[in-house]
């Protein structure tokens, strides 16, 4: 042990932060790597408190084996991927996801995260500044969202059970901007 | 005097690191952030350890740090690669495609 | 107070950086960044840790924890990646 720095005081304050937000997330993906970096300093400061033995088994069980399991216990818990295509937008950067988030058309998207999560399906919210007849061609996608100045356009997978549903919620709840659903047939 | 150079070039890897993470706070898009990551943080990881090694001098504990110093090289590139490749096939683009083909024609 | 001490103290302060990162991250791969960015300041600062206190078997558990790292990193990206299909 290293004595008279106050480094353990630092990485302590850390991991107290990291097991807060853990717990407080909603989504799993997030909780399962915050739970690796939380072991990752956990055993750092084993080794730090003098106890090289104890730091090996952190590592390897906490990081790496407990990581593991939460992976494949995950795996179980579908994602269902929204690609919102924000093809107007000159740069894609963090401040225009929060404007969008923030807007009234991102109440609708996160409408649908909440759906989602009822169903126990994790919703996986990309951007990508693409066009919709690009992302639809790729085919990597539940759901295609596609704002514009007054329209919101929710495009769905024919073959895709939660889509009839869906609108029915977005219906409900667009009051002042135009929903349009379309169904994509399930060729690819 | 090796107290010295190995004193200077952990201070310069320190700076190479503080830079890496500072561009990674203050950058707007995710794949410069990307960039960041993969080369200037792992070039102050290979300073500090180039600055420990001629701390020590010559001796089984350096030969260890230069163990850890080629594999650091060899895997934090690799997984840099394996999450933008991640973010990439899951739909995040930045850019358009065509934006990138009317530039080339533009070059022509 | 030890040059390598205070270098030591600004790593972990570095290492605060990368948590603010993963904490306001819009994406789940800002978080995965972050953690990479964190698990190669932690190395280097058990590699700090072993030259200060000149015991050679704590290398060791560096030689693991960069093992690790790779591993979980490289491990969390390929599940996430569309459904964990791939």
């Amino acid at each position: 042990m290293i004595g008279g720095i106050g480094l353990d005081s630092i990485l302590l304050l850390m991991t107290v932060l990291i097991a807060i937000v853990a717990v407080w997330t909603k989504i799993l993906r997030h909780a399962v790597i915050l739970l690796g970096i939380f072991s990752f300093i956990c055993s750092f400061l084993y080794l730090y408190y003098g106890a090289p033995d104890v730091a090996i088994a952190e590592a390897v069980i906490g990081s790496g084996l407990v990581m593991l399991l939460y992976l494949t216990a995950i795996k179980r818990y579908r994602t269902y991927s929204i690609i919102v295509s924000v093809e107007n937008e000159d740069r894609l950067e963090d401040a225009t996801m929060q404007e969008f988030a923030g807007s009234s058309q991102g109440q609708l998207l996160s409408e649908i995260e909440r759906f989602c999560l009822s169903r126990e399906l994790e919703p996986e919210i990309v951007y990508s500044r693409e066009s919709v007849a690009k992302i639809a061609e790729d085919g990597r996608f539940d759901l295609i969202v596609h704002p514009e100045e007054s329209r919101f356009t929710v495009y769905g997978r024919e073959d895709n059970y939660l889509v009839d549903e869906l609108e029915m919620l977005l219906i409900l709840h667009s009051t002042d901007t135009d929903t349009e659903f379309v169904r994509i047939g399930a060729e690819s | 005097m090796s107290t010295l150079i190995g004193q200077a070039l952990i201070v310069i890897g320190l700076l190479f690191v503080a830079t890496g993470v500072y561009s990674v706070l203050v950058y707007k898009e995710f794949y410069s952030r990307v960039v960041i990551t993969a080369k200037v943080d792992t070039v102050g990881f290979i300073t500090i350890m180039f600055g420990l090694i001629v701390l020590e001098g010559f001796s089984f504990v350096s030969a260890k740090l230069l163990l850890i110093l080629v594999f650091e090289m060899l895997t934090s590139p690799v997984s840099t690669h394996a999450i933008a490749h991640s973010a990439y096939t899951s739909g995040y683009r930045i850019e358009r495609e065509s934006d990138g083909q009317l530039t080339q024609e533009a070059q022509e | 107070m030890n040059f390598l001490e205070i270098s030591l103290l600004i790593l972990a302060g570095l290492s605060f950086g990368g948590l603010v990162r993963i904490l306001a991250g819009p994406t789940v791969w800002d978080r995965l960044l972050g953690m990479s960015l964190i698990s190669s300041k932690v190395i280097v600062a058990i590699a700090i840790v072993a030259v200060l206190l000149d015991r050679s078997f704590l290398m060791d558990v560096a030689i693991i924890y960069s093992l690790l790292g790779f591993i979980s990193s490289v491990l969390i990206a390929r599940f996430i990646e569309r459904k964990g299909e791939a």
